[in-house]
């Protein structure tokens, strides 16, 4: 393999990746929400974060590559993992078939009601286990530094 | 009531999980050491034949179910004494803290043996097992940067792994019977349902398999190069037991099915002598011992499959004894290898020099290894072979047991008396000496008194077997003076033609190669589960065209007949469906033609790019949001990776252009013609093949009332088919693990401190061979700069 060859990032983007990248975290996170009754869902809302945080650390100002969050792929594997392991064994724990669904609606005033469901939180590991994946991707690809 | 059973796994494995963090480290001993009290106080204090079950899908029948019993509990007993020792030892030799990796991978291996051990049906069986091989193929392969481990962890897997899906075959063959449950299964199988039978022999070839019995038993001599500590664990009281414990569990089983008593005794005495032949000429101590281990657990494999109460109490004992003086042995080869920087066979003996707490080690396990009494192994061995002659015996199976048995005592006699002079090096501590003699000790001791052994050997025997069979097994003594009985006769045989072939081995010194296995077809069997592992790794080596032509051919050849047996179009095939359909597909073709006319590897992603969107166009057409969003997301991600690959690529492919004289580029091209045509005609058909009971309607009105979502889509990921997603997260996990692995490797490999200690230049010029599916080529493979530890 031959080493990086140094390509200037353009100005106009490596000051636009910021807050491109949190305009992609906040869509993903949305898609999240609301994957459970419309199109989304962790798996989508994953990619986009995903490819948000991977713009960000490829075209981003070196400063702000250095203070990435999730810039380890092992962080959002491993919780994803705990997640999605939480989601699945809970109902063995009260009881139930394993991996079934349990609903709660909350009302948060003028927002309107938010709907919590274990799906919810099964789609939430999902999300930061492709995060991870993509990550991973990255550092393959690219060679970042941090593993 | 929580079992002890189930719940110990869980703390095993976060106890080999802590020992690997650094606060943890100085204490992995410790946690090692207390993992394997754990497993005795489990073995010791679990109620006796209660079960614990987690339901999977009970839709299905699919549980996981845990149980200890008489048999479980002894064998469960050998594992935790032999982790203890193990831990101990290690630990007595390395810095504080510097084993914690070693100590992890060990408890993480005892948990799944638990497992396998306390598994009730064969669904736990299966992932258990599975577990057992993944976790000794981390032991085998512990030494990563050496080739030889590498291969021989390979060869480990590959086989075992093929036992394992013997094991899935028949867990899923004896499921449609509805009796997975093991003692139900034993019990009350059908023996003339044929899935039954099939289920049975499968078995057999999974236990074979796992116990490294002929013809599966090359990989145990490469299995060696696991850290002595993991011998000793896996090898003597643990991983090649477990075939036999499958055996004992299912022989009442197998006995009624025609045939199968017979193979399998066969296959447990033909590699108690083959075993012990090998030994004969190894010239690796270590090596020496793995090939009495297949061996010895080959006599306790015949003797389970016989299935008389004789035999099986025999067989319980001779497992126990075995599993405790082998361990002893092995690390009485382990320190005398620390000590003199040598595990060939015949500078064991002179290792040992000035330790006599060692030399004794040593000789009490060789003379329990040789079955000479009054030791617990001549206690075994006798009962063992006394089952044998009292059933009708066939001369073979005699033929082979006195054969093996005098080799034995050749193998052993080697060991003790080598005549080589190792210069000896490192100082000895206290522990490297005093959990070897104790082994040693406990199986001298073990012979007088046998009464234990018998107890608990009976107790074991009988778990899960009729009264009748119990009050016979009640009726086995285990002891060192049996009377003059036909038993003895052989042994008197076996020990005088072994001590003649002990005293022309020494008289003579055969090299390995004057006495390796005779016949050609038998060198051939030594050899295929040996060289599984460098198969593979030739395989691999064949580059990535290679390795995916493999794939796609082999896919395409095994769903070639199903394709064309279910080849089904639908009458009323509509090519085109209006004007965007057309102009995205044919945005596609364009693509792929783009993409194979490609010459620079940034066009090649531009073309893949146009391919990706306009497949999210065709999506759009047939109104399907959700795959329309992932599918873009996708195409998202793969710009950015492909942004970061191209960077560190050549601009143009090093390869020469396809051409079709090539015949490397015809195969392709059929090979990628076919399954496209393949894929085209199950699209066609499948589609129209299940509109008798379309599942759609279904799914959509059950979302909201059962899912509590909409989005029918999203409730089938996360709820209807959870399952089918963990299965799915855990690929995307795994694959993403080994992602992070390759980028740690790699930083690993050009971190400036590995750099500064003088490392040629790594920039080589290599012939890449020629490949099945790929022309030859010479490329210039270039490592990138030593990193500065400044970040770009």
């Amino acid at each position: 393999m031959t080493p990086p060859r140094p390509v200037p990032t353009p100005a106009l983007l490596e000051h636009a990746a910021g807050p491109i990248a949190s305009i992609g975290v906040l869509i993903g996170l949305h898609l999240l929400a609301v994957g459970h009754d419309a199109p989304g869902g962790g798996f989508v809302a994953g990619l986009v974060v995903g490819a948000s945080v991977a713009l960000h650390r490829l075209a981003g100002a070196p400063s702000a590559r250095r203070d990435a969050p999730l810039a380890k792929a092992r962080v959002p594997l491993a919780t994803g993992a705990l997640f999605v392991a939480a989601t699945v064994l809970a109902p063995v724990v009260s009881g139930d078939v394993v991996a079934s669904t349990g609903t709660h609606t909350i009302d948060l005033g003028l927002i309107g009601t938010f709907k919590i469901t274990s799906a919810l939180v099964f789609d939430i590991g999902v999300l930061l286990i492709v995060v991870g994946l993509v990550l991973a991707m990255l550092q393959v690809a690219v060679g970042s530094d941090d593993a | 009531m929580i079992q002890l059973a189930p719940l110990l796994i869980v703390v095993l494995l976060a106890a080999a999980a802590a020992a690997r963090t650094s606060a943890a480290r100085r204490g992995a001993p410790a946690l090692g050491v207390l993992s394997g009290l754990g497993v005795l106080a489990t073995a010791a204090w679990s109620p006796r034949g209660e079960v614990w079950t987690l339901s999977w899908a009970p839709e299905l029948g699919l549980e996981f179910a845990w149980t200890v019993d008489a048999l479980t509990a002894p064998l469960l007993g050998l594992v935790g004494i032999v982790l203890v020792g193990v831990v101990v030892w290690t630990a007595a030799w390395e810095r504080s803290g510097a084993s914690a990796r070693l100590l992890s991978a060990l408890v993480t291996f005892t948990a799944a043996m638990v497992g396998l051990l306390t598994a009730a049906n064969l669904l736990t069986l299966f992932l258990f097992w599975e577990l057992t091989t993944l976790s000794s193929y981390a032991l085998i392969g512990f030494d990563g940067s050496s080739e030889r481990a590498r291969d021989a962890a390979r060869s480990s897997l590959l086989v075992t792994g093929l036992g394992g899906l013997a094991l899935l075959a028949a867990a899923v063959l004896i499921d449609g019977t509805s009796a997975s449950n093991l003692s139900t299964l034993v019990a009350s199988a059908d023996a003339t349902d044929p899935r039954v039978v099939a289920g049975v022999w499968l078995l057999l070839v999974a236990a074979a398999t796992k116990s490294a019995q002929v013809p599966f038993h090359g990989w145990l001599t490469g299995a060696t190069t696991a850290p002595t500590a993991a011998s000793a664990l896996l090898h003597a009281a643990t991983l090649v037991v477990a075939g036999a414990y499958l055996i004992l569990r299912i022989a009442p089983l197998g006995a009624r099915v025609p045939g199968w008593t017979v193979a399998a005794v066969a296959t447990g005495v033909v590699t108690y002598a083959w075993g012990h032949w090998g030994s004969r000429h190894a010239d690796d101590a270590k090596q020496l011992l793995a090939g009495t281990t297949a061996a010895q657990v080959g006599l306790a494999f015949a003797l389970a499959a016989l299935a008389t109460p004789k035999s099986t109490v025999a067989a319980l004992a001779l497992l126990l004894v075995h599993g405790l003086y082998k361990a002893g042995l092995f690390l009485v080869v382990g320190t005398v290898a620390k000590r003199t920087g040598s595990q060939r066979v015949a500078d064991v003996a002179a290792g040992t020099a000035g330790l006599p707490t060692l030399r004794l080690a040593l000789w009490l396990g060789a003379a329990a290894m040789a079955g000479l009494p009054p030791t617990a192994g001549w206690v075994a061995k006798e009962a063992g072979v006394a089952a044998l002659a009292s059933d009708r015996l066939e001369w073979l199976t005699v033929t082979l047991t006195v054969a093996g048995t005098a080799l034995a005592v050749a193998v052993a006699a080697r060991l003790v008396a080598g005549r080589g002079a190792p210069t000896i090096g490192r100082h000895v501590p206290a522990m490297g000496t005093a959990v070897p003699l104790l082994a040693g000790g406990a199986t001298l001791l073990l012979g007088p008194g046998s009464a234990l052994l018998e107890r608990v050997a009976e107790a074991g025997a009988a778990a899960g077997r009729t009264a009748a069979f119990t009050a016979d097994a009640a009726a086995v003594h285990l002891v060192v003076w049996p009377g003059f009985v036909e038993a003895l006769g052989i042994s008197v045989l076996a020990l005088a033609l072994g001590l003649a072939a002990a005293g022309r081995d020494r008289r003579t010194n055969p090299s390995p190669r004057d006495l390796a296995a005779p016949v050609l077809l038998a060198r051939g069997i030594d050899r295929f589960g040996a060289r599984a592992g460098q198969l593979a790794t030739s395989i691999a080596a064949q580059g990535r065209r290679t390795i995916v032509g493999l794939v796609v051919a082999a896919a395409v050849a095994s769903l070639w007949p199903y394709a064309v047996a279910a080849s089904r179009w639908p009458d009323d095939l509509v090519l085109v469906r209006g004007a965007p359909q057309l102009l995205a597909a044919t945005v596609v073709v364009a693509g792929v033609i783009g993409l194979l006319r490609a010459r620079e590897r940034f066009i090649g992603a531009i073309m893949l790019g146009m391919v990706g969107f306009a497949m999210g166009g065709l999506f759009v057409v047939v109104g399907a949001p959700d795959l329309l969003l992932t599918q873009v997301a996708v195409e998202v991600v793969i710009v950015l990776v492909f942004a970061g690959v191209l960077r560190r690529l050549p601009e143009r492919e090093a390869t020469p252009r396809d051409s079709l004289t090539e015949p490397a580029t015809v195969l392709r091209l059929v090979v990628a013609v076919a399954a496209g045509l393949l894929t085209a005609d199950l699209a066609l058909s499948l589609a129209d093949s299940d509109s008798a009971r379309p599942v759609a309607a279904a799914i959509t009105t059950n979302a909201v009332p059962e899912g509590g979502g909409t989005n029918a889509v999203n409730v089938v990921l996360t709820d209807f088919r959870a399952i089918d997603t963990v299965g799915e997260l855990m690929v995307i996990f795994l694959s993403a693990a080994g992602g992070v692995g390759l980028a740690r490797a790699r930083r690993r490999q050009t971190s400036p401190r590995r750099v500064a200690h003088g490392r040629p230049s790594r920039s080589t010029t290599t012939t890449v061979r020629r490949g099945w599916f790929r022309p030859p080529s010479k490329r210039r493979v270039e490592a990138p700069p030593p990193r500065t530890g400044a970040r770009r």
